[in-house]
């Protein structure tokens, strides 16, 4: 299936949340591996049921990342442990 | 994937899910249709035995997604860095994922996916791996 390429953007608090999680290098290659994904696809990712307009959510391991997409942009609103 | 795009689509479109009912037994004989209708239209069917209903057959993505709603809700907190996070990222102020994480030169996950972790041992009874001496030597034995 042919895919388009989307624009992954993310907020600068979602940023720090990560930091103050201390993620561990593997943690953080792990991280960054699934927000390049979302580029192409969102593999794994579910949607969180009342969050509108809808927001989606991937599992990294502890971590936890919520984004919203279409077809040009995937944003990044949340990146931490809950 | 598909399941996901099923449950975008039916976001906007307004259709309501189904919740279908049906006995254990009923179910048992169809049950391979009911998982590819639970898969493609995220029905839901509740089983009943003796006329009482005991149990609910859903998609894994949709029992993901009650789970993190109900792990959520608990977190007040998660919700409004959430909230905070979409009204930034609406004021234009996100950060371009290229610009947060500059590729190194050197290969990483950045680029390529993780190396899958293989847990298998050599066989028991396979060959080890010796040196052209070490076989020499052996064969002059």
């Amino acid at each position: 299936m042919a895919s388009t390429r989307r624009e992954v953007v993310i907020d600068p608090g979602a940023l720090e949340m990560m930091q103050a999680a201390r993620p561990s290098d593997k943690e953080r290659e792990a991280l960054i591996h699934v927000l390049h994904e979302l580029a192409t696809d969102v593999p794994r990712a579910y949607r969180i049921l009342f969050l509108h307009p809808p927001a989606y959510r991937i599992d990294v391991g502890r971590f936890r990342i919520h984004f919203r997409f279409d077809d040009k942009q995937a944003q990044v609103e949340f990146i931490g442990v809950y | 994937m598909y399941s996901l795009m099923y449950m975008y689509a039916f976001a906007y479109s307004g259709v309501q899910i189904m919740d279908r009912t049906l006995s254990v037994t009923s179910a048992r004989q169809q049950l391979l249709k009911l998982t590819k209708d639970i898969r493609r239209r995220m029905d839901r069917v509740v089983l009943t035995n003796k006329g009482e209903a005991t149990a609910i057959l859903m998609s894994v993505g949709e029992y993901k997604s009650l789970r993190a709603a109900a792990e959520l809700a608990a977190r007040p907190d998660i919700l409004r860095a959430t909230q905070e996070g979409f009204e930034r990222l609406q004021r234009g102020e996100g950060i371009r994922l290229e610009d947060a994480f500059p590729p190194t030169s050197e290969p990483s996950a950045l680029t390529s996916p993780p190396a899958p972790v293989s847990h298998r041992k050599r066989p028991a009874h396979g060959r080890s791996k010796r040196t052209e001496s070490q076989r020499q030597q052996q064969a002059g034995d």
